[in-house]
Order: C-alpha cells, then structure tokens, then sequence
C-alpha cells in the first residue's frame, strides 16, 4: 500500500506526513486525476484580508475558503482557510 | 521514515511570471533559486510554513518538466517528502520491489533528491529529498502548506492499487 511504500501513517483517504497530509479524492471532486490542489491554513485572519485584496476578490465568510483558480494559480488550485 | 511534505511542484512557463504571483502576489517568501542545467530547469522554492512551494520551468522542450509542460499545460508536478537518507532509503524500496526513476540520488534545488515511479505511487510523482544538513530556513510566510489533494478513480483502493505496484 502506499503509506507502507512511502512508511506514512494513512488515514482513510489521506497519508500523513508530519504536519501536512496528503488526501486522495475522486476525480470529480479534483477535476480529474492526479495532483490538483494545494490547501494552505492562514492563522491571522488579516493576513487572508490582506491576499484577497491583492487578488481583487472579495472576502469569503467565516468558515468558507479563498479559492484561487488554476488558471490564476499557474495550473494550481489553492485554497486557504483560516484557522483560529 | 519521511518526515513531512517537504514542497509540492508546479510546473510553469516562465518562472519569473509566476514568481511574480505566488511571491510579490501571494507573499510566500523566497527561500532559494537556481539553474540546474543537467535537468533542464530553472527553479525556485518559496516557504509554505514548515514545507515549500517549488515553481519550475523547463529550459528546453525535450526534458521531463519541458514534456509535462507541453503535453499538459502547466499545473502541479509532484509531491516531495523529507527523508533524513535518500540513499538509503532508496535502497530500503528497491529491497521490496518498488518502482523508482532514479536508482541513486543525485543534486536537486531541495538537497539531494530521487523521484519514484508515479506506477508505484497511485499515480502521482513523488520526490524524496535530503536537503543540506546546514541549511537555514528563513521566514516561514503567512501561510502553512496543509494538504496536497490528489484525485484518483478510487480514493480508498490507492493503497490496494499501490500494493501490487509495488510488488
């Protein structure tokens, strides 16, 4: 198995690699297969202010993520979400 | 024994572009940059709290990144691991059969680095580094890299699906 391959501990759908996991999700939640996203945590909530004013997008609400779209992302979905 | 996600790649046309982006835009500080003429790259990695996000453009067309580039369009290459010992821990998975690219380490932007074959990673490239035993981290940036997400037909079967890779 994987984890095994690489020596991670898995758990359900995700390998987990000290503080950062990798997760497995159907394709048609990835919009296809292979690496597609990457989820950053932002612990000060201004600093996440401060990125969708630099992107011109408008601040999500409490407990929803700012999505950047992969042709924005150079190829990469990134999402950030705050942690308090 | 890998220690963390030690950077995600991403494969771009002009790494000066996206430098621009996910630096001077995103605000991921700079940790290095170089040109790595044997594999064809130019490259940078920006710190994503305790793991990087490695941005990488092909210098010509006729190599792995310049392929992945053409044939795909840019987007996220692989997944790198920190191994304290690549060698050995390359020698650990060719022992038990696993499928690699690289037979011996060699130089990469993140220290010592080889890549396994995606057929005995559920399809994906991963990369496992030793980075430079002296090497100092500089700031961290306002994010935390947290989750590399990958899709696959069946998300729960990968481990199955590797196993027999993996012989």
């Amino acid at each position: 198995m994987l984890a095994a391959v690489l020596g991670l501990t898995a758990e359900g759908t995700k390998l987990v690699a000290g503080p950062s996991v990798v997760e497995f999700v159907a394709p048609e939640a990835a919009g296809g297969e292979g690496l597609c996203a990457l989820d950053f945590e932002v612990s000060d909530r201004g600093a996440l202010v401060e990125l969708c004013a630099r992107i011109g997008i408008t601040m999500p609400d409490r407990g929803q993520d700012v999505v950047i779209e992969r042709g924005r992302a150079h190829g990469a979905q990134l999402r950030f979400r705050h942690t308090a | 024994m890998l220690t963390r996600v030690h950077h995600a790649g991403i494969v771009v046309r002009s790494l000066a572009e996206a430098s621009r982006f996910y630096r001077d835009t995103l605000g991921l500080p700079l940790v290095k940059e170089a040109e790595i003429r044997d594999q064809g790259v130019r490259a940078a990695l920006l710190a994503a709290g305790a793991s990087e996000v490695e941005l990488l453009e092909p210098l010509h067309d006729a190599t792995g990144i310049g392929r992945f580039l053409t044939r795909r369009g840019e987007g996220l290459h692989h997944v790198c691991f920190d191994s304290p010992d690549v060698a050995a821990a390359l020698t650990d998975l060719r022992g038990r059969g696993v499928e690699l690219i690289d037979a011996a380490p060699r130089a990469g932007l993140a220290g010592r680095i080889a890549f396994l074959h995606p057929r005995a990673c559920a399809g994906i490239l991963v990369e496992l580094a030793t980075p430079p035993a002296a090497e100092h981290h500089g700031p961290a940036g306002p994010y935390r890299l947290a989750r590399v997400v990958a899709g696959a037909r069946d998300p729960r079967g990968v481990s199955r699906c590797s196993q027999r890779s993996s012989g």
